[in-house]
């Protein structure tokens, strides 16, 4: 006899047999360690027709032991933008108890030899500490010096930050990893470090009267599973500004064709363009173009123009000094300007600045 | 140690009374798979000493019939331990019919006809956490000198 219910399949043995397949049980909770768990029978029956006293069974009792069981994830969502000698720059971490039991977590930072978000790991922070966000507004502050998770209770987790400093020496796309590896101590005393709990009781014979560690955890990027630890991998990049600058000619006039198709004959203005491209994060401050006037043709007075706008000077000598004024002579050039500088006070990220000049060829 | 020497005397009481001592006992195991040296998996059974949530315990509940005359009607019961979640039956001998609760113990009945209210007070269909009880009803008395076990799964939470 089969009978199907909506959800469930129950299969009926006349035989006697029952089997129940049932879907498979999503934990609802989980069972502190300690709780006792009792198992009681009865039986009863009749003689003869006469109903007898129900008979009890002895109690099947064993103890929930402690499950080990923990996660630690990266909070940050991509890799920490850093400068070149920032002081202590933060990484997000946060550390959950999956297990059954209030337990305190050591904590370390493992310096990584694979970069974090796939990048490639390429330099060491220094100045490495760990700390726990102890005032749990998950924002570093200075609040924050436990340097240990203590007693984090069953189903909680916490935020733990990695601060470090960047060598003043790193340069662009520089990269620094760290593994924060959670290793699971000894809970139950508030305010005291408990002993790490560096293997359980998977050797020692099973004890229904004793409350033994059974590790359940997984591997993290830096651990095994089942070790009682976890870890999580964050990192640093360094960005700064990255500048390029393309030069371009073009002949504007010439004294016979004038401005249509002009020819670079003595005589012709010719236009030069420099474009300064920042394909960095980072704005670049003071950003000075010098260029120097080419032989045989004269700077035309007044040509320079910038966008965004900026500091223009010169030089008479060669670029040793900047305060040379230009004059115009008969043809609006001064043969004495040898170099011009273009100073921006600011490049923004991802963005470029535009010097026009022109030259009259001798 | 008190509650098994408890026990004892009440199996001897009805023995005196019926002549027919039925005993009555209850463990729970849980399953341990190793390796062997042939390299082949081998599930074992021993005493449930080391079960974490999400660990699924036997409960193997034992009889035998150690008096004279045949213990007719023979029903046994076991309330669901707390903490811990019905997963199915394993074992019904003698024709045994399973029968659960949902409430308690108050109404025994095959699992799909069992209902339970939800929140809104509607009823629905009773699934494997509502389970209290599960109960063995026998078809077969239990002649003298017959021993046997019924068993069932639970997962702890």
């Amino acid at each position: 006899m089969t009978i199907r219910s909506k959800k469930n399949l129950f299969v009926i043995l006349l035989a006697g047999a029952l089997v129940f397949g049932l879907s498979s049980i999503a934990l609802a909770q989980n069972t502190p360690s300690g709780t006792p768990i009792n198992n009681t029978a009865t039986l009863d029956f009749s003689v003869s027709g006469t109903p007898q006293t129900q008979v009890v069974s002895n109690i099947a009792s064993f103890l929930v032991d402690n499950k080990v069981d923990l996660t630690v994830t990266t909070v940050d969502a991509a890799i920490v933008a850093v400068i070149p000698g920032g002081l202590a720059q933060v990484l997000t971490y946060a550390v959950t108890n999956n297990g059954n039991t209030v337990q305190d977590y050591s904590l370390s930072a493992l310096n990584s030899p694979t970069g974090a978000f796939g990048e490639v790991e390429t330099f060491n922070a220094v100045n490495v500490n760990v700390y726990v966000d102890t005032d749990a507004d998950n924002t570093y502050t200075a609040a924050d010096t436990d340097t240990y998770i203590d007693e984090l209770a069953s189903g909680a987790s916490i935020t733990v930050f990695v601060l470090s400093d960047i060598p003043l020496v790193q340069v662009n796309n520089d990269v620094a990893s760290y593994d924060l590896i959670a290793q699971t101590a000894a809970g139950g005393t508030g305010g005291a470090q408990g002993a790490d709990i560096l293997a359980d009781d998977a050797a020692a014979a099973d004890d229904p009267a004793l409350i033994q560690i059974v590790f359940g955890d997984g591997a993290g990027t830096a651990d095994g599973a089942t070790d009682g630890r976890f870890s999580s991998k964050d990192g640093y990049k360094v960005i700064t500004t990255t500048l390029t600058a393309m030069k371009t000619t073009s002949v504007i006039s010439d004294p016979f064709n004038l401005a249509v198709n002009p020819k670079a004959i003595p005589g012709a203005t010719v236009g030069y363009t420099i474009l300064v491209t920042n394909s960095g994060t980072l704005a670049a401050d003071n950003v000075e173009v010098i260029d120097s006037v080419p032989a045989n043709s004269a700077f035309l007075v007044g040509s320079v123009a910038t966008v965004p706008a900026a500091v223009v000077s010169y030089s008479n000598d060669g670029g040793a000094t900047w305060a040379y004024g230009p004059v115009p002579g008969a043809n609006g050039t001064d043969p004495a300007v040898t170099d011009v500088r273009v100073v921006y006070l600011t490049v923004a990220a991802a963005s470029a600045a535009t010097e026009t000049f022109s030259v009259i060829i001798d | 140690m008190k509650r098994v020497l408890t026990i004892t005397v009440l199996v001897l009481l009805s023995a005196g009374v019926a002549n027919a001592a039925v005993e009555l006992n209850t463990v729970a195991l849980t399953e341990i798979t190793t390796t062997d040296e042939e390299g082949q998996e081998v599930t074992t059974r021993v005493e449930a000493g080391k079960v974490v949530p999400g660990d699924e315990v036997i409960y193997t509940i034992t009889f035998a019939n150690h008096g004279t005359e045949p213990a007719a009607d023979v029903v046994i019961t076991n309330p669901i331990p707390d903490h811990m979640v019905f997963t199915q039956v394993e074992d019904s001998p003698y024709q045994a019919t399973v029968s659960m609760s949902a409430d308690g113990g108050s109404r025994y009945d095959a699992p799909r006809n069992l209902t339970v209210t939800d929140a809104k007070g509607q009823p629905r269909p009773a699934k494997e956490s509502d389970f209290t009880h599960v109960r063995w009803t026998f078809q077969n008395p239990l002649e003298p000198g017959a021993e046997g076990s019924v068993s069932f799964r639970a997962q702890l939470q």
